[in-house]
C-alpha cells in the first residue's frame, strides 16, 4: 500500500472506528457511560486528523493529479461488479474538506454542549457515524458505495434528530425524516437499475463515458429519479416537510445535517453527474423550477416563524433551492461554491441559536428552581413540562449584552447569508443568480428562467429580511423573558470557551470564504484578458460541467449591481420594522397586509396535512379496513374449516401435556431412524451396491 | 488442512450429531444435564459445518462436495442416502447449525418452561434442517422436509401460547396437505427419471432427475404443480400465508427461531435446486404468475405489518414480504437475481433471527406481545436495543449491511430480466423500501423509545449468565460483514448458478424455447 493509500484509509476509516470504540465503551460498562469530555475528545480526534489527512491528500493531487484507491471488491454479480473504490479529485476532496472542517469545530462545539448529557458518548458515536457515512458519499467511485453513504447519513441523521427518545414526538420527528428520505431513495434506487440495464455499469467514470450512448429518453428518466433523490435528501420541494421537525435534535445536529452536510448530498450528486444532466434540458428546467420555487415558498414561511431554529431551517431549505436553481441552470461550480459559503455562515448561524437556546434553558430554569442536571436523565427531556419554550423569539430580546460573542457573530452570519459584500454569501448568490439570468437568454425555455430570476431576487430580498426580522428580535429591544419571569435576565450568560472558539472561527470564516470565488468578469472586463481569479472554478473545474456564461460585461455589472441593491434593501427594510424588538406590531402589520397569503404561510402551506389527509390517513384505513379483515378472513376460514378436527386432537393434545410426549417423540425418532437405517443398509442386506 | 478423506464423514456427522443427541436426551432422566447436553451436541454440530463451509471449495461450486459414499434401497430402486453439499445449499446449511445453535444456546433466557423434551426436539429439528440442506435424493429431501414437521408441532402445540391449538393445527394441516400432494409428484418423478436408464425402474437421485429433466416437461401439469403448491405454502406466497402470522405469533421463541429463518428456506432452496432446473418450461409458463404473487407478497406483508400490533405477527408479515424478494429473484432467473435470492435466503435467516431473538429477550421479561405495553428499552437495556436497530436496519435493506446487498442483486437483476419481460416488478417490489422503513421504524418507536410502560422492562436481572446483547452481537458481526464483503459469500453459488443457468437455457432451447420470450404455452403432449 502506498502512503497515499493508507492516508486515504485513514481519511474513511477513522470515523467508522471512532464511531464503533465509542460505542462498544459506552455499551460495555456503567461507569464509563459517566464519562463525558474524553469521549468528545475521541470523537473530534476522530474527525481532525481526517480533515489533516484531506489536506495532505488534496496537496497531492495538487502536484500530482486525480486518482483512485482501491479497498477490494463491494459487489459481484456477474454481467457486472463494484468495487469499494474512492476518487480523490478536486470536487471530492473539496466536499471532504468541508464535512471534516465544519465537522470538526461542530464536534469541538459539542464537548461544551453536551457537557451535562449522560448518553454523551451515544451522541458522539452518532456524529462519527453520520461522517463516516457523509465520506463514502462524496468520496466514493461509483453510486452504489455513494449510496452507503447516502442511506448511511440517513441512519445517522434518524439517531441523532432521535436522540432524546424518551419524548414520542421526536421519534415521530426521526422517522418522518427516515421515510421521507427513503421515497428518494427508491427513486435513487430505480435510477441506479435503468443505469445498470442500460449500460451496465455503476462507476462515475463509465456512466459519463457513457452518456452519448444513452437514449434522450433513458436521459431524461435516469435524471429525474435522481432528482426525486436529491429531492428527498436535499430537502427540496414536496418533500422538505421532515427538515423542519428535525430541529427536534440537538442544536449540533441541525448544523452537521443542515449546513455542511447531509443535505448538499443531493447537490454533490447533481454536480458529480453533471456531464449527463446537461444533456437533458428537460430535466434542468424542472430542477431550476423546483429548486426556485422552494426558495421561494421556504423563505415565505421563515418570515412566519417564532421558533429560533424553525426560522434557520426553513432559511437552509430555501438557500438548497438557491442551489438547485444553480444546478437547474447549469452553473454547477456556483452552486457548490454556495455548499461551501453556506456550510460556513449556516453552521455560525446555527450553533449561535444553540449557544442562545443554551442560555434562555438557563436562565428559564434558574427561576423556575429545577435543576437541569444530567444524573437524572436527559436534561432536555424536561422541555415538554416546560410552560416557556427557551427556543421562541417571541421570549427572547435584549440578549446583545449578556452574550456578546454570541450577539456579534450572529450578525456577521446574518449579513453573510443576506448577501451583504464583501462576506461571503454575495459571491455565490449572485454568480447563481447571474447564471439564471443567463439560461434566461439561452434557447430553452428561455422566458421561463427569466421568471425564476426574477423569483430568486424577491427571495433574496426575503432573506435579507427574515435574517434581520430573527436577529434583531433575539438580540436587540428590551428581554422580553423579564417581563414574564422577574428577574430571569440575570442568569444570562455567555457559553463557554469551547463553544464560542468554534463561533468565531466559523465567522471568519463567513467572512472571508466567498474570496474563494471572485468573479473573473470584474477583471476581465477592465483588462480585456481572461481571469483566473474565480479559484474554486479552477480547482473543480474539470468534474462540473459547468454551461457558459454569454453575457455582456455590462449586463453581469448590472446584475451584481442588482443583487447588491436587493441584498441592502433587504436588510434595511428588515431594521426599519423589527431593529427595536417590535415584532408584534410588524407582524400584526404583515398580516393585514397580506392576509390570508400570511396566514398560508404562518401554517407551512398545509403541506404536513395534506400528507396527512392524501397519503397517510387512506393508507392507514385501507390496510387496517381492507387488507386486516381479508387477513383475518382467510386465518379465519382456515380455522373454521378445521375446527373439528381441532375438538377431536384436542384430547391427543391433552394425552401428551399428560406427560407421554417425551415417550411419543421417541417412537417417531425411532420410526425415523428405522426407515433411514432401512435405506443404508438396504443394499448390504439386499446384495451387492 | 482436513485431510479429504475425511470431509464426508465430518458432513455426516454433522447431521446426524444432533439426532444422537436428541435420543440420549429422551432417555437422560437430569433436567439439569439436558440443557448442556443439548449446547454440546449442536455446538459440534456447528464447528464441524464451519470447518465444512472452510474447505468447500467455490470454484468447483457446481459440483457436490464431500459427498464419497451413498447407498440406495435396492439395485433397482435408486432412492437412498446421498448427501453433499454444493454451492447453493453450503451457506444455508452452515447458517442452519448457526442459528440452530444459537436457538439452543438461548433457549433458557427466552423462554422459561424448557425441559429435555424441548431439547430433544430442537436437536431434531436441527438435524433434519441440516438433512434437507445436504439430501442430494429427492425422497430423502422429502424425508427430512416432513421429519421437519412433526418436532415444530410438537413445539407450537405443547409450548405455545394461548391459541396454539389452531395454530398447531393451521401450521400442521397446512404444510401436511401440500406436502402429500408432493409426494405424489416425487414418486411420478421418480418413475420418469427411470426410464432413461436400464434396468432401473425408479430413481429420486439429483442427478438421474437432471439427466431426465427433458422427460418432465411432459408431464402432466398437476406433477409440477403439486411441487409449486408445497413450497408456495412452505415459503409463504400470498396467498398461502394464513398459518405463518399465527403459528410465529404462537410458538416459544426458540421454536420460531428455527421455523422463521430456516423453516422457510425449505420451500426458497427447493425452487431454486430443483424446481425451476428440473421444471424449465412449465417454469417458464407460469413464470408471470408466480413474479406476480411474490410482489403481491413482498406489498401485502409490508402494508398489513403497517398496522398490526402484535411484535411477532409484524416480523411474521416482514418476513412474507421478505421472502417474495427471495421468489422474485429466482422467477427472474438471471445471474445477479439468482445468486442475490440464495444470499438472500441467508440474510434474511441471520436478521430474522436477530431480530426474534431480540424481542424475544424484551418479551422474556415484560410477556406482552403487543407493542404497545412496550416502550423505553433503550433506556432500560441499551445494549439489546442497539443490537436490534442494527438488526432492523438489515432488514429494511440499509447499505452497508447485509440485507442491502442480496435485496440490491435481486431487484436489479429482476429490472433487467428477460424471463420477467418487464420492469415494472422490480419498481412495484422496490417501492416496499419505503413501506418497510415505515413498519419497522413504528416497531422500534413503540419498543425501544419513548419511557418504559411496564416495571418489568425496567428490570435487569436475569436468571442467565450469558451476555444477551452480545449474543445478538454475533448476528450484527455478520451482518456488516456480509454488507461490506459479499464476494466472500457469494463466490460460493457463482459457479453454480452459471451451470444451471447454462443448462436450464439448454433445456428450453430443445423445446424451441429461447428463454427470453416470457408468453410461452404449455407443451400440448
Amino acid at each position: 500500500m502506498s502512503l497515499t493509500t493508507i492516508i486515504a484509509l485513514v481519511l474513511l476509516g477513522l470515523p467508522a472506528l471512532g464511531a464503533l470504540a465509542l460505542g462498544l465503551a459506552g455499551l460495555s460498562k456503567e461507569s464509563w457511560r459517566q464519562h463525558r469530555t474524553p469521549f468528545g475528545v475521541l470523537a473530534t480526534a476522530a474527525v481532525y486528523i481526517p480533515f489533516l489527512a484531506t489536506l495532505y491528500l488534496g496537496w497531492t493531487v495538487l502536484q500530482s493529479g486525480a486518482f483512485t484507491v482501491h479497498f477490494g471488491t463491494f459487489l459481484e454479480a456477474g454481467e457486472w461488479s463494484v468495487d469499494l473504490a474512492y476518487l480523490i479529485d478536486p470536487l471530492s476532496i473539496t466536499m471532504a474538506l468541508l464535512i471534516t472542517g465544519i465537522g470538526t469545530l461542530i464536534h469541538i462545539y459539542s464537548i461544551g454542549y453536551m457537557k451535562h448529557e449522560v448518553g454523551a458518548w451515544r451522541f458522539f458515536a452518532y456524529l462519527n457515524l453520520f461522517i463516516f457515512a457523509m465520506l463514502q458519499l462524496v468520496m466514493s467511485d461509483n453510486l452504489l458505495v455513494l449510496f452507503i453513504g447516502w442511506e448511511g447519513v440517513g441512519l445517522a441523521s434518524y439517531l441523532l434528530i432521535g436522540f432524546w427518545f424518551k419524548k414520542p414526538t421526536n421519534t415521530d420527528a426521526a422517522n418522518k425524516a427516515f421515510i421521507f428520505n427513503r421515497i428518494g431513495d427508491f427513486a435513487f434506487l430505480v435510477a441506479m437499475f435503468l443505469l445498470l440495464k442500460d449500460i451496465g455499469m455503476l462507476q462515475f467514470e463509465g456512466i459519463l463515458e457513457g452518456v452519448d450512448g444513452m437514449s434522450q429518453d433513458t436521459l431524461f428518466w435516469v435524471g429525474l429519479l435522481m432528482l426525486i433523490g436529491a429531492t428527498g435528501k436535499s430537502a427540496q420541494f414536496p418533500l422538505f416537510v421532515w427538515l423542519p421537525d428535525a430541529m427536534a435534535g440537538p442544536t449540533p445536529v441541525s448544523a452537521l445535517i443542515h449546513a455542511a452536510t447531509m443535505v448538499t448530498s443531493g447537490l454533490y450528486l447533481v454536480t458529480r453527474l453533471s456531464p449527463m444532466f446537461v444533456l437533458s434540458p428537460e430535466v434542468m428546467m424542472i430542477m431550476a423550477v423546483v429548486g426556485a420555487f422552494t426558495a421561494f415558498i421556504a423563505a415565505t414561511i421563515a418570515i412566519t416563524e417564532y421558533d429560533i431554529k424553525k426560522v434557520l431551517a426553513y432559511s437552509t431549505v430555501s438557500q438548497l433551492g438557491f442551489m438547485f436553481l444553480a444546478l437547474g441552470s447549469g452553473a454547477f461550480v456556483a452552486a457548490i461554491f454556495h455548499v461551501v459559503t453556506h456550510a460556513f455562515f449556516k453552521a455560525l448561524l446555527f450553533l449561535g441559536s444553540g449557544s442562545v437556546i443554551h442560555t434562555m434553558e438557563h436562565a428559564i430554569d434558574a427561576k423556575h428552581g429545577t435543576k437541569r442536571s444530567g444524573l437524572q436523565g436527559s436534561s432536555h427531556e424536561d422541555e415538554a413540562s416546560q410552560q416557556l419554550d427557551p427556543q421562541d423569539i417571541r421570549l427572547m430580546g435584549g440578549l446583545r449584552h449578556a452574550m456578546p460573542t454570541t450577539f456579534r457573530t450572529f450578525w456577521i452570519g446574518t449579513l453573510a447569508i443576506a448577501g451583504i459584500p464583501p462576506l461571503a454569501g454575495f459571491f455565490s448568490k449572485d454568480e447563481i443568480l447571474m447564471h439564471t439570468f443567463n439560461a434566461g437568454m439561452g434557447e430553452f425555455a428561455g422566458p421561463l428562467y427569466i421568471v425564476l430570476w426574477v423569483l430568486g431576487m424577491v427571495t433574496a430580498f426575503m432573506t435579507a429580511f427574515y435574517m434581520v426580522r430573527l436577529t434583531a428580535t433575539t438580540f436587540h429591544g428590551e428581554s422580553r423573558l423579564e417581563s414574564k419571569l422577574p428577574g430571569a435576565s440575570a442568569a444570562f450568560h455567555e457559553s463557554p470557551r469551547t463553544m464560542t472558539f468554534p463561533l468565531w472561527k466559523l465567522a471568519i470564516g463567513s467572512i472571508i470564504i466567498g474570496w474563494i470565488g471572485l468573479p473573473n468578469f470584474v477583471v476581465e472586463s477592465i483588462t480585456g484578458q481572461e481571469a483566473h481569479i474565480h479559484l474554486l472554478k479552477e480547482w473543480i473545474y474539470a468534474q462540473a460541467a459547468d454551461i457558459k456564461v454569454t453575457l455582456l460585461y455590462l449586463t453581469e455589472w448590472l446584475l451584481m449591481g442588482g443583487s447588491i441593491v436587493v441584498a441592502f434593501a433587504g436588510v434595511f427594510t428588515g431594521w426599519r420594522l423589527y431593529g427595536k424588538g417590535q415584532w408584534e406590531a410588524t407582524d400584526q402589520r404583515l398580516q393585514e397586509r397580506f392576509g390570508e397569503f400570511y396566514n398560508t404561510c404562518r401554517e407551512r402551506y398545509l403541506l404536513d396535512e395534506f400528507y396527512q389527509r392524501v397519503v397517510g390517513q387512506p393508507v392507514q384505513w385501507a390496510c387496517k379496513n381492507i387488507l386486516e379483515p381479508i387477513d383475518r378472513f382467510g386465518v379465519g376460514g382456515v380455522v373454521a374449516f378445521f375446527g373439528v378436527t381441532t375438538r377431536v386432537s384436542g384430547g391427543v393434545l391433552r394425552m401428551l401435556q399428560a406427560g407421554l410426549i417425551t415417550n411419543y417423540a421417541v417412537f417417531i425418532l425411532l420410526g425415523v431412524l428405522f426407515v433411514l437405517a432401512m435405506m443404508i443398509l438396504g443394499p448390504t442386506i439386499g446384495g451387492a451396491p | 488442512m482436513v485431510p479429504e478423506f475425511i470431509l464426508p464423514w465430518l458432513l455426516n456427522l454433522s447431521m446426524w450429531i444432533p439426532f444422537v443427541g436428541s435420543v440420549l436426551l429422551f432417555l437422560c432422566g437430569s433436567p439439569k444435564r439436558g440443557r448442556v447436553m443439548a449446547i454440546v451436541f449442536s455446538t459440534f454440530s456447528l464447528i464441524l459445518s464451519i470447518i465444512l463451509a472452510l474447505q468447500f471449495m467455490p470454484t468447483y461450486g457446481a459440483t457436490v462436495q464431500f459427498a464419497s459414499f451413498g447407498a440406495t434401497l435396492s439395485d433397482t430402486v435408486r432412492l437412498g442416502y446421498v448427501v453433499g453439499l454444493d454451492g447453493a445449499s453450503i451457506l444455508l446449511f452452515a447458517m442452519t447449525s448457526f442459528i440452530g445453535w444459537i436457538a439452543i444456546l438461548t433457549a433458557p433466557q427466552v423462554f422459561s418452561r424448557t425441559n429435555n423434551a424441548f431439547y430433544g426436539l430442537l436437536l431434531i429439528l436441527l438435524g433434519a434442517s441440516l438433512g434437507v440442506f445436504a439430501a442430494q435424493d429427492l425422497f430423502l429431501f422429502y424425508i427430512f422436509f416432513e421429519l421437519a414437521l412433526i418436532p415444530m408441532a410438537f413445539l407450537i402445540g405443547i409450548w405455545g401460547d394461548e391459541d396454539r391449538t389452531s395454530a398447531t393445527y393451521g401450521f400442521v394441516v397446512y404444510t401436511l396437505v401440500g406436502s402429500l400432494l408432493m409426494l405424489v409428484g416425487v414418486l411420478t418423478v421418480g418413475f420418469t427419471s427411470a426410464t432413461l436408464i436400464e434396468g432401473i425402474s425408479f430413481s429420486t437421485h439429483f442427478d438421474d432427475l437432471m439427466a431426465a429433466a427433458p422427460l418432465f416437461q411432459e408431464l402432466p401439469f398437476w406433477v409440477f404443480g403439486s411441487f409449486l403448491f408445497a413450497f408456495a405454502i412452505k415459503i409463504p406466497l400470498f396467498p398461502f400465508h394464513s398459518w405463518q402470522a399465527n403459528a410465529y405469533a404462537q410458538a416459544p421463541i426458540p421454536a420460531v427461531l428455527f421455523m422463521a429463518p430456516i423453516m422457510v428456506k425449505f420451500g426458497s432452496y427447493a425452487l431454486v435446486r430443483f424446481v425451476i432446473p428440473y421444471f424449465p418450461v412449465l417454469f417458464e409458463a407460469v413464470t408471470p404468475w408466480i413474479a406476480t404473487l411474490s410482489v403481491l407478497s413482498i406489498l401485502y406483508g409490508a402494508m398489513i405489518a403497517i398496522t398490526t400490533t402484535d411484535i411477532k405477527k409484524i416480523l411474521a408479515f416482514s418476513s412474507l414480504s421478505h421472502m417474495g424478494f427471495i421468489v422474485l429473484g429466482l422467477v427472474a432467473w438471471n445471474e445477479p437475481s439468482i445468486q442475490g435470492s440464495i444470499l438472500q435466503m441467508v440474510n434474511h435467516g441471520l436478521t430474522t433471527a436477530a431480530l426474534f431473538l431480540g424481542f424475544g429477550y424484551i418479551m422474556a421479561l415484560n410477556p406482552s406481545r403487543n407493542l404497545m405495553d412496550h416502550g423505553g428499552v433503550a433506556s432500560t437495556r441499551p445494549v439489546v436495543a442497539t443490537m436490534i436497530v442494527i438488526a432492523s436496519m438489515a432488514s429494511i435493506g440499509l447499505p452497508g449491511l447485509n440485507g442491502f446487498v442480496g435485496e440490491f442483486m435481486i431487484l436489479s437483476g429482476a429490472f433487467n430480466s428477460a424471463q420477467l419481460g418487464s420492469t415494472l416488478y422490480a419498481v412495484l417490489a422496490a417501492f416496499a423500501v419505503i413501506l418497510a422503513a415505515m413498519y419497522t421504524l413504528r416497531l422500534l418507536k413503540f419498543t425501544l423509545f419513548g419511557t418504559p410502560q411496564h416495571a418489568l422492562d425496567s428490570e435487569v436481572t436475569s436468571s442467565s449468565t450469558l451476555p444477551k446483547g452480545w449474543i445478538l452481537g454475533l448476528f450484527v458481526i455478520l451482518m456488516v460483514w456480509i454488507g461490506f464483503q459479499s464476494p466472500t459469500f457469494t463466490q460460493f453459488s457463482q459457479e453454480w448458478t452459471v451451470v444451471m443457468q447454462e443448462y436450464v437455457q439448454q433445456v428450453l432451447s430443445d423445446f424451441g424455447l429461447s428463454g427470453v420470450n416470457p408468453s410461452v404455452s404449455l407443451p400440448s403432449n
